[in-house]
Formats: structure tokens, C-alpha cells, sequence
């Protein structure tokens, strides 16, 4: 009767509705951050790294940052420049602090080793080897909480992110720290999302950790580099040992060099190669050919370019001196020299006189090898009116700069999208490309014109191997909008080589294309640098194929030699070998070439300590990123086990506690045991082969069981304590809807 | 206490020297007298005044056990909500909770029956404190010792199978227990004129046992420093329960044999099913706690144990009751048939 | 002994007030005999019930291993591992708080091989996986009749997981080292050092029982 009354129905209506509000805006923002359970996995498996060396005897830091954990075995993910001695950072050895109350400093714990490093990710991947007295560790034995890796392809400006990581040199807690992502910048180091960047600046002691999306998975890595070489003392860099042993800590004694702040974060998807190959203690090798010299002159940066797009070689295809109103890309490219792998940079960028922090980058290490060119840019983000400044520094120390002003209408002549190739008789490009086959008697670069007014002079630059060998001036006589063609012509055929072309107008450089001549033609006009492709277990002593040859391999082989030889393939050319299991690619390392012009027997290698897993593995090799050709062979059936990364999922990690039944008190040394799921009691031969996993417990009674239990299952636990009724059940269920990690009580009772 | 120690000592060398009986010493056999004309029952000589009470009732004895059988369940409840209050106390706070647990209710029947003794029946409430503490120092001075330390029963039963766990309680801890309170009764107070009931088999077998029984889980829980509010107070009268329902079976079969002459195996029967009873009860009170171990369940519950040993030492202390109602009806019965 | 004895029974009574718990000495042929017949027949139960716990708690299984040639009788309930870097492990599961283990191992032997290179060769090895791996003696002895070279060590034992508060356990060991043609047999013992001499003749029983 009541409820009928219209005036009591509306209100009604309006409190349901101000109700249903109010749970899905709880529910929204329930949904903006992290559960409990997942940030504290993640805590926990957030590690503090510490590079030390001896110094008169005495254990100094040399280096710190934060790591993460991701996988129970002790397999550790974090920045390049932490793990490496490279750069400021020249300890020898890593010792790993980990978070065993999470509100108190990290404990030191272990010592690590690299397994993996990429300088040009900054990334590196480091296993737990020892104790912190050095006693090895065999990695099986660890049990350790880790986490699993996201896909942050789909991250955009806005979503949330939860960076983790150490605020300070190891003086408090692990810290977790609700951030957004405010922009996206590209880097010639991996592309169009090299970087995700956050609002909130980190404590520099958080490169290396983690950064989690709303599933708890690990989707980045903050990454910061200390300004500074370490050699003085300041901001960056700060003393906390008493390096020269005068019992006193001050100017005179080494300083641990600390980034400022970190605003960028590595998305971890480039780094799976790595960890696959870290995960499966894989080891890369090649042929030894004649390294390069260090370098001796100082660092050079010139030629600051801008440009509004990049192509998927990592070049530079549109280059302008300014911008109008509007735009939404700006990438700014450099040429280096003599660069060091390791050394700080930064880009700082500044727009009318003022910091634009959002724009700049770094301090960040250095990965992009000795000489070449590199971009940094923007995509799709708003940029205003007014007077950029970009300004790169090396060690701290400002080294270039250039400036360019976005305001107005786009009107200057602009030569893009160049592209250099072999065309056909009708003159259409057949082969373009970083690579192109040697021998052949002309290449073209083809370009895009735009707004070129007639009367308008403009030359064409031809060099090879950095030589200039030709210039050309000419007066535009054609249409404003065009495609126009360069060409390089020798009838007796061009020779194998580095080739350049640089289109100016007036004297501003309009457009650069690079190729790399390789190997004689094919038919079909591609470049046919290798040949004879072989895979064989073993290498001989004068660096022939040894052991096993062929497509097929025994199971318990532990390398697989990829062998071919090669011709006219130019010195320092860029070249990547990848190593795929099952379609997967499991390594992946790119270096210059150094092994001369033309030879036989040239070798990559992939190997490991046990047995290489069993599966079908593939070697590809790539020349400037263009695939050259590939190989494959099969370990015994060729039937690889499900991946470690994919299996976590459908798992229950078990935690718990064994006490007494009276007393409730901790028992110690209780041998808690779960047999693999085929197994019951009555099956149970009482070799541990039969045994999926166990634990023992602690000075309470706290245990973690190694290994998790696989969903929708029913498993047999044993529990063993002496002077204990021991328990054996047959039936310990773990349902489809557990969450992981789960902790249990077990209690034991006496006869 | 001397005399009490004189009077063991008394009837542990009166075992030795016991000289057997003829129609030369024709005595009751409750009160020694020596009889002219002796009445004779189960190939047993009474006086007359003897004759006709030996098959009285002690209505005290029932009730107080079972005043004590129902204020388990009273305890059980204090114990419940006790733990609500504070599960897990520390120190002196848990040893006190367990002496509690423990003494109320064997202290708490020694006192009831101590006052409801009126000397009228024959039995002195002197000799039911004396039982009391000798079971206790019987558990503490010499089976402890015997079953911890010399026997290490306590690691080397964890060790072992169910099957042989339950094997050896049966066989090694029950008979022991059982015989040690069949030992207690029947070479101190049998042979006595304060046993001149058959119930005064049980009262004095249930004083021997709640002494021998709380010693036995008081040292239990001392040994731990204190055992937990729930699961330790109900894990505590759960192992208490077997003495108690093994004394009542050993009573009875002394209280029967003490009247009528019976065959040898009789007496070795009894504590041999006592001996069982109690083997199988302080099995079951610790395997029946061990449940299923899940994520959820923790693989231990007191209650399982508790329920069964109050069951059966309920069904035992009906069955000594009736058992004993019935023979002393048919003693009575045979007795005025006589006339 | 008299069957006239009054005793006092309960305080404040005299040898004339009424008797409590007076001895009344006469007891038939039957009583006696069933005095005797409970001793016997708890005695006899107890010794049944001592010997199955006598037979249970020394029976054993047998360990064999056709490719190593090795055979050995062990604890029964010994959990037996052959999944390391030896012939086979066996270990008291319920052991607190180090499982006292034996292992067995087998080294390939030329014929300059003595048995201090073996050692040697241990004792580098686990002083490199081993918290402070000390060797404590080497000696000739005679174990269950048979001479040997034996090795005693000690070292700390510590739990892999950070997390877990377990507390180092310092494990005594021994280890037996038998030349055998071409190749080498190594058996060890360990245990903590709490319980090193209890469960050493357990040791020797297996040691004792090891064929190759």
C-alpha cells in the first residue's frame, strides 16, 4: 500500500539508484588499482640489488637499485646498468637483499649472476647463484615468491599503473606507488613504445623494479641512470663508505652514484627472448672474429635532425626545421661517435626557456653501441606552440643541441619517405630495404616531395663507407607534390659496402637514406650472403661441425652449432642471430659484424648447462633486421613441455603452518611432502622421484611448498614430524576457483 | 600416611606369605572372624552379618559418577566458551585452565564421595584418598618412567603404522595400565575388611584410576607447558577417559571375584578386557581426531575422540551398574531362598 | 605375619576403634593362581606386543641399483631418492630438524687413484656448496668388521628459503670410502649432531648390508 504511493515510489527509485551508483563507482574504483594479495606477491618478490666491490679490503657499494623475482627459482629481472659492470657501476660483485618483513630494510641474502644482458633495453636478467658466504645454490632448492609478466602492448596514456620498488639505499621497506601512464615515447632502442612514462616521479633507488598492471602482472621496469660517472661526489652521487679506510666517511672516499629520479618505465615485452633464455639457462656464442678497438676520442654527438615520422627500420623519414601549429609527432635524431656502452645520457628538452620534464628523458644508459644514429620522439601527443629546445648530455655534461620552433602553417619543402632499392626496367623498386645484394650496377633512392617550389636548388649526396663520392646540385623544375628518384650507378657493378644518400635543399639537410650492400645477387635480385647452412652438436678444434650433423639431434645434446658460410658481407654491418623453440623466440642478440669480408665456417652457438629441453628449434639470422635465411633442427621427438611462464597460471602455490594440535605451538623440521598427482599412498613407492614437491618447516613451523599444485586436482601430503602421528592424505583437493597462493594449517597430533 | 604405607606394605608381604585356607581357620571372609558355623557363598565363608551385606548397593557410588559423567558436559561447555574468550593463553594461565580440566572432575568425585561415605558401608573414605593417591604415584613414579623413557612408547608409536600403533596400545599400554590399576586394588584394599562390598571393587578401582588418570594427562600437559583451551582441555579428558573406563571394568571383576570363588582365568580375563578397552579407547581418542587435511580443515578435531571415549565410558559405567545390580539381586534372592 | 594385624587406617582412630583396611590373610587356591595367571597373562601380552614393535621397528627394505651394481638394506619408510648427483639417498622423513640421510655414491678409479684423492675431491666439492664444511678427521678404522677409510665432517645446514626463520642445523657426517676395481664407493652418513651417535648403528646396519 505504501509503495504505491507515487511521491514514496520515486524516492524509492532514487535511493535504488543512488545505491546502484555507489556500488559500481566502489566497484570502479576497486577495480583502479591493485588487490592486497597481488601487490604483496609482488612486494615480496621485489628484490634490492647491490653491487659491491673490495676497497682496501673492505666490501664497498658501488651500485644499487631494486629487482624483481620472476620465477621461484631465483631467476631475477631488472636494469642492465644494475647487473652489468658497466658505466659508474663497477662492482664485482651482486649480492641480492630481500624484503622478509615487508615494512623493514631488505636482508641481504644472496649473490647473483648475470645470465642475460641487453644494453640496448637497459634490461638484464640475473639468477641467484650462491649464498651470501658463497656456498652455491642449487636453484631447484629455492622457493622464492615471484611474479608473472603482462603484455603491455595495450597500455595507453591514462591507464594506472602500481610501480614497486626501494625508495631509499636500502634504509627502509619495499614501496609501492599508484602512478598513470602520461605519455608514450619512442626510442630508437625498441621502437615506438620504448618508454611508458608516469606522472609521479620515483626515488632513483626504483630502477630496475617493477611496474604491475591491475592483474598483478608485471608489465615494466622504471629505468633511471645516475647523471653522473660516480667520480664526485654530489646529489647523484653519495658516500656512504669508507672507501679509503681513515675511519672517517667523507669527500675523499668513493660515492655511490643514485639516479635522481625515474620517470620512464621499460615495457618487459622486448625482454621475453631473454628471459626465456635466462629461464632455460641458455648461453649464446659466436664465431670470434676481430673485435673493434676501444674507442680513444671522447663521445661525439652532431647532426640533430627533427622529423615528424620514423619507419619501421628505426630511421627518420620526414625531416623539417619546424613545425606547424597541431601537430602530433616530433622525433629528434642524432649521429654518435664513439659512444660507450653504459654512459649516462640524457635529452632534455625545454620549451621558451622552461623544463618540460614530460618531454625530456634520461639520465639513461647508453645501449646503442660505439657509432650510428638514434631517435627519440613523440607520437600522438599534444604539442604546443613555441620554441623547443633539445639539448643531450653525456655524463651530466651538456654535449649538443638544437632547437625548433612548432607554431604557424607547415609550408617549407620537404623531401620524405626515402627509400633506396633496386628497381626493375620499368623503374618500380623490386628489393628495398637496409640490405641490398653487392654487384649490382645501380640502386635508387626514391622520395616523396612536398611544397618544392620552382627555382628552388637542391643536391643530392652520395657516400659510401662515410666517403663522399659524389655531389649533384640541382635547380626544382617540377611540380610542388612529386615522387623523385636519386640513383647510383657503377656498370661494372657496385662494390659490397655502407651506402648513403643525402638530399639537401639549400643547405639544409632534407632527407638521408642508408643501405648496406651484401653478398653476391640472386636470380631475383636479393642479397645471398650466407650459404651452406649446417646444425651440428659439437664444434671441432679448428672450428669445423662436430658430433651430431644434421636436422635431427640426439636427446641429451647440450649445444647446437649453426655453421655457414659468407661472402662480401661488409665489416661493422648491424646483423642478429635468433634462436626459436617451438615458435617461440627463446634468444635473440644482434652485434656487428667483425669476421671479414668473405669466409667459411662461421658459428652461432646455443647451448646450456644440462641437456638442451627437448623440441624444434629454429636459428634465424638477419642482416639490418632483414631476415637472411633460416635454419631448423629437432631435439628427439621434437614435443616440448609446456613453457614455465604459461603452466604458473592454472597452479596453487602452498603456503602454511604445522603445529602441534594441544599446544598450537610451531613444530620445527616437519617434512611436509605432496606426491605428483598419479600417485595415492598405496602407490607410493617411497622414492622421491614420485614426489612433486616438499618443504621443511621453519623455526615456527612455516612452510612454502616449491612447487604449486595444479588446479581441479587431488593430490596425496604426506606430513612427517618425529614424535608425530604421521599424516598421510590422500585427498587434498585443490578446486578450479583456489587462489594462489594458499595458506594452510596442519595440525599434528602425538600417540 | 604411615599407617597407609604400612598397610601396603602389609599387603604386598601378605601376597607372599599368605597361607591358604582350611577347615582348621574357618574365618568370614570380610571381617576374619573366626566362624563355628561359617555361611557359605561361592565356595566363599561369611559370617552372617557379612553374608548379608556383601551384595548391598552403595548408592552414593552411582551417583556421584554419575554427577561426574554429567558435569562433563558442563566442563565441556566452560571449556567451549572459555576458549571463545581467550583460545590460546600463555604460561601459567594455560597450566592452570588444564589443571582445572583436569581436577575438577577427579578431585571434584574423590571429595563427593569422601563425604558421602558414612562409614555404615563398610568402606572408608580414608582408603578411597589413599587409592587415589597411590594410582597417582603409580603414573608418575613408575609408568610414566616405564612407558616414556624405558619403553620410549611415545616416538616409537609416531613411527610406526595405525595398524601397529593400535596393536601396541592394545597390547603393551592398555594391558599395562589396566594391570597396574587391577594391581593397585587387589594387593592393597582387596584383602582388607574395607572391602566388604562388590561395588567397592569399582569405588575403589574408579579412586585408583582418577588419581592414576589425572597424574597421567597433568604430566601430559606439564610436560608441553600447558596445552590449549580447546583442543588441549578436551584432548586432556579424551586420554583421561580409558583409566577411568578401565578401572571400572577392573572393579568389577575384583568386586565379583573378591565374594565368589571363581575360576583362575576369571581374574585374568577382566583385566585383559580392561586392558583391551583401555588400548583401544587411548587409540581411538588420538586416530579419531586426525581428519581430513584440506586447505580449509587443518587435519585435527578433539571432538571425534572425546565423543567416543564418553560414550563408551558411559556404556561402561552402565554395564558395571546393571551387571552389578543384577548380581547382587540374584545373591540376595539365593540368600533368602536359604533362608 | 600375623592375620590378626590391625592397621590404622584414617587419623584420629586407635588400634581399638573399628579397623579400616585390616588384612584379612586367607585366600583360596583358585585366588592365588588367578593373582599369578593376570601377571602371566599381562606379561605375556606386553612381550607379544614388544616384540611386533621390536620387528617393526628393525624391519627394512632393500635398496638395488643393477646399473650401479650396488644393493644395500635400509629403514623401511626411508623416503630413497636417486635423482642427485649419487646412486641413491636414503633419508628418515621424519628426522628433526636435518633428516638423517645416508647416501651412496660412486667415483670412477684409475689405477694411481688413492683414496685421499676421493677425499680431496669431497672436500672441494662441499666446501663450495657447503656452509662452513669443515673435515674434522681422517683415519683408518674397522667398521662392522670390515677396514676402511672413513672421513668425518661437519657442516651448517641451512634452509634454501629466504622466508622461512628456520634456524642452521650443524650436520655431523662420515663418510666410507671402498675401492672397488675401477671405480670408487662412497658411503655417507649424516646427521645433526644431536642424534649422530643414536642413529649410527642404523648407519652400520645399512653399511653392513651393502653389496657391490
Amino acid at each position: 500500500m505504501m509503495l504505491n504511493h507515487p511521491l514514496r515510489t520515486k524516492t524509492l527509485t532514487a535511493l535504488l539508484i543512488v545505491i546502484l551508483m555507489s556500488l559500481s563507482l566502489t566497484a570502479a574504483q576497486a577495480q583502479d588499482r591493485l588487490d592486497d594479495l597481488r601487490l604483496v606477491n609482488a612486494q615480496r618478490a621485489t628484490v634490492f640489488l647491490m653491487q659491491t666491490y673490495d676497497a682496501s679490503g673492505t666490501q664497498a657499494l658501488s651500485c644499487s637499485g631494486s629487482g624483481t623475482l620472476i620465477s621461484n627459482d631465483g631467476l631475477i629481472l631488472t636494469n642492465a646498468h644494475l647487473a652489468d659492470p658497466v658505466g659508474p657501476c663497477q662492482g664485482e660483485r651482486i649480492i641480492v637483499a630481500l624484503p622478509i618483513r615487508l615494512d623493514e630494510p631488505p636482508v641481504p641474502k644472496y649473490l647473483a649472476q648475470i645470465v642475460q644482458v641487453d644494453h640496448q633495453l637497459d634490461l638484464a636478467v640475473m639468477r641467484i647463484v650462491a649464498s651470501l658466504d658463497g656456498s652455491l645454490i642449487e636453484p631447484n632448492s629455492l622457493n622464492l615468491p615471484f611474479v608473472s609478466l603482462g603484455d603491455p602492448s595495450g597500455l595507453l596514456p591514462g591507464n594506472a599503473l602500481t610501480t614497486i620498488g626501494y625508495p631509499s639505499l636500502g634504509a627502509g621497506g619495499v614501496e609501492a606507488v599508484e602512478q598513470t601512464i602520461t605519455a608514450i615515447t619512442a626510442e630508437s632502442s625498441s621502437g615506438d613504445k620504448s618508454w611508458l612514462r608516469v606522472d609521479t616521479p620515483l626515488p632513483g633507488t626504483k630502477s630496475g623494479g617493477g611496474a604491475y598492471d591491475l592483474n598483478g602482472r608485471l608489465v615494466g621496469i622504471p629505468t633511471g641512470m645516475p647523471g653522473t660517472d660516480g667520480s664526485e661526489r654530489g646529489p647523484e652521487c653519495i658516500s656512504i663508505n669508507d672507501t679509503n679506510r681513515d675511519s672517517l666517511i667523507d669527500l675523499r672516499d668513493s660515492c655511490v652514484p643514485i639516479p635522481a629520479e625515474v620517470t620512464a618505465i621499460r615495457p618487459v615485452r622486448p625482454a621475453l627472448p631473454m628471459i626465456e633464455a635466462g629461464r632455460n639457462q641458455f648461453e649464446l656464442a659466436t664465431f670470434r672474429g676481430t673485435p673493434p678497438a676501444p674507442p680513444i676520442d671522447p663521445p661525439l654527438i652532431e647532426r640533430m635532425l627533427f622529423s615528424t615520422a620514423v619507419n619501421e627500420q628505426g630511421q627518420v623519414t620526414r625531416l623539417v626545421s619546424k613545425l606547424p601549429s597541431g601537430a602530433r609527432n616530433l622525433y629528434m635524431a642524432f649521429s654518435y661517435q664513439n659512444m660507450v656502452t653504459g654512459i649516462p645520457y640524457e635529452i632534455r628538452v625545454s620549451r621558451d626557456g622552461a623544463d618540460l620534464p614530460q618531454f625530456s628523458l634520461g639520465p639513461l644508459s647508453w645501449g646503442g653501441g660505439r657509432n650510428g644514429t638514434w631517435y627519440v620522439g613523440f607520437e600522438d601527443q599534444q604539442i604546443p606552440d613555441g620554441s623547443y629546445e633539445f639539448t643531450i648530455y653525456l655524463f651530466g655534461q651538456p654535449e649538443a643541441s638544437a632547437s625548433i620552433v612548432v607554431g604557424g602553417r607547415e609550408e617549407e619543402p620537404i623531401f620524405s619517405d626515402i627509400r633506396l632499392g633496386i628497381a626493375d626496367p620499368s623503374g618500380n623498386l623490386i628489393n628495398t630495404g637496409r640490405v641490398l645484394p653487392s654487384e649490382v650496377p645501380q640502386i635508387d633512392a626514391v622520395y616523396q616531395v612536398e611544397n618544392m617550389a620552382e627555382g628552388q636548388t637542391w643536391t643530392e649526396v652520395w657516400y659510401f663507407d662515410t666517403v663522399e663520392v659524389s655531389r649533384n646540385t640541382f635547380v626544382w623544375s617540377g611540380p610542388p607534390q612529386a615522387q623523385s628518384r636519386s640513383i647510383a650507378v657503377n656498370s661494372g657493378g657496385l662494390r659490397a659496402g655502407r651506402y648513403r644518400v643525402e638530399l639537401l635543399i639549400g643547405d639544409r639537410l632534407a632527407a638521408f637514406g642508408e643501405t648496406t650492400l651484401a653478398g653476391p645477387p640472386t636470380p631475383d635480385r636479393q642479397s645471398a650472403i650466407f650459404s651452406n647452412a649446417r646444425i651440428a652438436s659439437d664444434i671441432s678444434r679448428d672450428g669445423e661441425p662436430n658430433g651430431v650433423v644434421g636436422q635431427v639431434m640426439p636427446l641429451d645434446v647440450q649445444s647446437l652449432y649453426l655453421f655457414v658460410d659468407w661472402d662480401l658481407m661488409p665489416t661493422n654491418t648491424a646483423w642478429t642471430y635468433r634462436w626459436f623453440l617451438d615458435g617461440r623466440l627463446v634468444a635473440s642478440r644482434t652485434q656487428r659484424w667483425n669476421a671479414g669480408s668473405v669466409g667459411e665456417n662461421f658459428w652461432v652457438s646455443l647451448s646450456a648447462d644440462d641437456p638442451l629441453p627437448e623440441g624444434s628449434y629454429a636459428v634465424e639470422v638477419l642482416v639490418e633486421n632483414r631476415p637472411m635465411f633460416s635454419q631448423s633442427v629437432t631435439i628427439g621427438a621434437g614435443t616440448q613441455p609446456t613453457s614455465g611462464i604459461e603452466g604458473e597460471g592454472d597452479e596453487v602455490f602452498i603456503t602454511g603452518t604445522v603445529v602441534d594440535a594441544l599446544t598450537g605451538d610451531g613444530i620445527p623440521g616437519a617434512l611436509v611432502m605432496v606426491l605428483n598427482v598419479e600417485f595415492e599412498s598405496p602407490q607410493f613407492t617411497w622414492n622421491e622421484e614420485d614426489i612433486l614437491t616438499q618443504a621443511i618447516t621453519d623455526r615456527e613451523g612455516r612452510f612454502a611448498l616449491a612447487r604449486g599444485l595444479a588446479r581441479a586436482n587431488f593430490f596425496t601430503m604426506y606430513v612427517f614430524a618425529e614424535d608425530y602421528i604421521t599424516i598421510i592424505e590422500d585427498n587434498f583437493t585443490i578446486f578450479s576457483d583456489q587462489e594462489s597462493p594458499a595458506d594452510i594449517l596442519v595440525e599434528m597430533s602425538q600417540p | 600416611m604411615g599407617c597407609r604405607s604400612t598397610l601396603i606394605l602389609k599387603a604386598l608381604q601378605g601376597l607372599a606369605t599368605m597361607p591358604a585356607m582350611s577347615k582348621q581357620h574357618q574365618t568370614c571372609l570380610v571381617c576374619g572372624e573366626r566362624l563355628e558355623e561359617p555361611h557359605v557363598y561361592g565356595d566363599r565363608l561369611y559370617c552372617e552379618t557379612h553374608l548379608s551385606q556383601f551384595s548391598d548397593d552403595l548408592a552414593a557410588l552411582w551417583q556421584t559418577g554419575l554427577l561426574i559423567l554429567l558435569s562433563l558436559a558442563v566442563l565441556v561447555g566452560t571449556i567451549a566458551i572459555a576458549n571463545a574468550v581467550a583460545p590460546n593463553p600463555s604460561g601459567p594461565t594455560r597450566l592452570l585452565a588444564n589443571a582445572l580440566v583436569i581436577g575438577l572432575p577427579s578431585i571434584g568425585w574423590l571429595i563427593l564421595i569422601t563425604q558421602r561415605l558414612d562409614g555404615e558401608d563398610g568402606a572408608a573414605p580414608s582408603l578411597v584418598s589413599a587409592l587415589f593417591v597411590l594410582g597417582s604415584l603409580m603414573a608418575a613414579a613408575v609408568v610414566r618412567p616405564l612407558t616414556n623413557e624405558i619403553l620410549a612408547l611415545g616416538g616409537r608409536l609416531a613411527a610406526t603404522s595405525p595398524a601397529n600403533r593400535f596393536v601396541a596400545n592394545v597390547l603393551i599400554l592398555g594391558m599395562l595400565h589396566a594391570f597396574v590399576l587391577y594391581g593397585i586394588v587387589r594387593y592393597s584394599v582387596w584383602r582388607t575388611t574395607s572391602f566388604s562390598l562388590r561395588v567397592h571393587g569399582v569405588l575403589y578401582a574408579s579412586a585408583a584410576g582418577l588419581g592414576y588418570a589425572a597424574t597421567q594427562v597433568g604430566l601430559f600437559a606439564l610436560e608441553r607447558g600447558g596445552l590449549s583451551m580447546l583442543s588441549g582441555g578436551l584432548t586432556l579428558l579424551t586420554r583421561a577417559l580409558p583409566f577411568a573406563t578401565a578401572s571400572l571394568i577392573v572393579g568389577y571383576f575384583l568386586g565379583i571375584n573378591r565374594f565368589e570363588n571363581q575360576p583362575f582365568y576369571y581374574l585374568p580375563s577382566g583385566v585383559a578386557l580392561a586392558g583391551a578397552v583401555c588400548g583401544v579407547l587411548l587409540y581411538a581418542g588420538t586416530e579419531l581426531n586426525n581428519i581430513r587435511l584440506n586447505i580449509t580443515t587443518d587435519g585435527f578435531s578433539p571432538w571425534p575422540g572425546f565423543v567416543v571415549n564418553v560414550l563408551a565410558l558411559t556404556i561402561a559405567f552402565g554395564a558395571v551398574y546393571g551387571l552389578l545390580q543384577r548380581q547382587n539381586t540374584i545373591t540376595k534372592a539365593r540368600l533368602r531362598l536359604r533362608g | 605375619m600375623s592375620s590378626t594385624t590391625r592397621l590404622q587406617g584414617q587419623q584420629g582412630l586407635t588400634s581399638e576403634a573399628p579397623a579400616v583396611g585390616r588384612l584379612i590373610s586367607h585366600v583360596t587356591k583358585s585366588d592365588r593362581f588367578a593373582s599369578i595367571s593376570v601377571i602371566v597373562v599381562v606379561i605375556g601380552f606386553m612381550s607379544v606386543g614388544l616384540l611386533l614393535r621390536a620387528r617393526d621397528s628393525s624391519s627394512t627394505w632393500l635398496y638395488s641399483n643393477r646399473q650401479a651394481g650396488i644393493e644395500a638394506r635400509y629403514p623401511a619408510e626411508w623416503l630413497v631418492d636417486e635423482q642427485g648427483d649419487y646412486v641413491a639417498r636414503m633419508r628418515d622423513p621424519v628426522a628433526r630438524p636435518f633428516k638423517t640421510q645416508v647416501l651412496i655414491d660412486t667415483v670412477p678409479a684409475a689405477d694411481n687413484t688413492s683414496v685421499r684423492n676421493i677425499l680431496d675431491s669431497l672436500t672441494l666439492q662441499r666446501s663450495a656448496e657447503l656452509s662452513a664444511y669443515r673435515v674434522l678427521a681422517v683415519r683408518d678404522s674397522t667398521l662392522a668388521g670390515v677396514l676402511v677409510t672413513e672421513m668425518d665432517f661437519a657442516f651448517v645446514d641451512t634452509d634454501p628459503d629466504p622466508f622461512v626463520q628456520r634456524v642452521p642445523v650443524v650436520v655431523e657426517g662420515l663418510d666410507i670410502v671402498i675401492i672397488d676395481n675401477t671405480r670408487v664407493i662412497v658411503l655417507t652418513y649424516m646427521a645433526d649432531t644431536e642424534t649422530f651417535e643414536d642413529e649410527f648403528d642404523t648407519f652400520l646396519d645399512i653399511f653392513a648390508s651393502l653389496s657391490y
